[in-house]
């Protein structure tokens, strides 16, 4: 390297690092108005949305009776759909078990199986409440009478006698339905032929110290 | 002019129209049925009046309805005498009304209903406030059917309070409550006692969720894999 080169080099590194001049102050308003003036003439797409909406509500859209006929409809509306029966929008899984009297599946139980059982570990995990656990759940109910016809009573249908009526399984003496219950404690009932009542003899009983009538008591799980 | 005129008597016929409307929508009975109507099971006219006078007063002390309209209609259903009918509906209002105070004024239908469940099988009304305590805003439902499931099998109401309070306390969800009671229910089909089969259950279950608890803390704290 000669020395011509050291001192072009010297010098390059010398104005990069030296700062910069002061600005002029005039040159930096200058800048700024230029800004200004093109903010005002050319707004950002959320200013427009805002000034469109603005103008939209200082806007007259309805007349009085135009208002009014809309209070109305909406009035005539809600009014009908309060005649609608809600029905429960959550997906109802069907059960798993064929006897699902206690709705709790065998694999459940594994959820609080003794320590050492095997079955255990794949199930060790902090487990949280389902934040729709108050969702209802399809429950098997299975039962053996030599009748007629048998319905399900409880709590879940409002103890209302025909509401839930089971289906004869192949001519014979077992009746079934599938019922979506919301998890918690239920108490429920067959009624052979309309006039006895029965209680299920696979589940607890339900001690009805009301009205003195056989029942049974499910625990529905959450899914 | 002439057209002001009739833009001024379209405008006041529409608004005439419109008041019409609302009127009519407002005087059009409403959609809920009457309270009457709910106790049109009830043949029995002196009956009915009782009922009808026990459902107010409840409704009156914030109540939810649907639980005692349940209980007539079980009543009716069980073909029990009338006033066997009111005093149960009677005595289920009252309830209800101890459940929704010890819930802290829960607005669930079910929970409230859950509770006086329990209240109707002996467990205390402290015990409502005990667990609300540990879920304030979680559902109760299943906790307090899990107790009163307990109590209806045999183990003290104390002892099952107490335990399902401290297995919430450690964790454990709605549904392992519920496999929980299963099991003391299979034990005891078994025969075990009630006390000690839900003992056993108990601590296998705060064994497990204890097991749970520090593998999830381990999983927190491992380290995280080193690169290859």
């Amino acid at each position: 390297m000669t020395g011509d080169e050291r001192d072009e080099l010297i010098e390059r590194v010398r104005h990069t690092l030296s700062p910069l001049p002061p600005a002029d102050p005039r040159a930096v308003a200058r800048v700024l108005s230029a800004i200004a003036s093109d903010a005002t003439t050319r707004p950002t797409p959320s200013v427009t949305w805002m000034t469109r909406l603005r103008k939209a509500m200082s806007r007259p859209v309805l007349s009085l009776s135009g208002a009014g006929a809309l209070t109305a409809l909406a009035l005539v509306i809600g009014y009908a759909a309060r005649t609608v029966p809600l029905t429960p929008l959550t997906t109802v899984t069907p059960a798993a078990a064929p006897d699902l009297t206690t709705a709790v599946s065998d694999d459940s139980m594994e959820l609080f199986a003794p320590m050492g059982t095997g079955g255990l570990q794949p199930r060790l995990q902090v487990m949280t409440n389902n934040p729709d656990a108050n969702a209802p759940v399809a429950v098997d109910f299975v039962f053996e009478a030599q009748a007629q016809h048998v319905s399900l009573v409880g709590d879940f249908n409002g103890w209302t006698m025909d509401s839930t009526p089971m289906q004869r399984i192949d001519s014979g003496p077992l009746w079934s339905v599938t019922v979506p219950i919301s998890p918690g404690r239920h108490v429920y009932a067959f009624v052979i032929d309309g006039t006895r009542w029965a209680a299920d003899p696979h589940a607890p009983p339900a001690p009805d110290a009301d009205f003195g009538k056989p029942g049974s008591v499910i625990l529905v799980r959450p899914r | 002019m002439i057209a002001t005129r009739h833009m001024i008597a379209t405008r006041v016929r529409a608004t005439a129209l419109t008041l019409l409307s609302v009127g009519v929508v407002g005087v059009l009975p409403a959609q809920a049925p009457r309270l009457s109507d709910k106790l049109a099971e009830v043949t029995d006219g002196r009956t009915r009046a009782q009922l009808l006078a026990a459902v107010r007063d409840a409704e009156a002390n914030g109540v939810p309805l649907e639980p005692l309209y349940g209980k007539i209609r079980e009543g009716v259903a069980k073909q029990s005498p009338p006033e066997r009918i009111t005093d149960a509906v009677r005595a289920l209002a009252t309830r209800l009304a101890i459940s929704r105070q010890a819930l802290a004024g829960s607005s669930s239908v079910d929970e409230i209903a859950a509770g006086a469940e329990a209240l109707q099988l002996g467990v205390p009304t402290s015990a409502l406030r005990q667990l609300r305590q540990v879920w304030p805003t979680q559902q109760l439902t299943v906790p307090l059917g899990v107790v009163t499931e307990l109590v209806a099998y045999g183990v003290s109401a104390s002892r099952a309070t107490a335990r399902v309070r401290e297995l919430m306390e450690s964790g454990a969800t709605n549904a392992q409550l519920v496999v929980l009671s299963t099991q003391v229910q299979t034990d005891i089909m078994s025969g075990t006692a009630a006390g000690l089969a839900f003992e056993r259950r108990a601590r296998s279950a705060f064994g497990v969720l204890s097991a749970q608890q520090a593998r999830a803390a381990g999983a927190l704290l491992a380290p995280p894999p080193r690169p290859r």
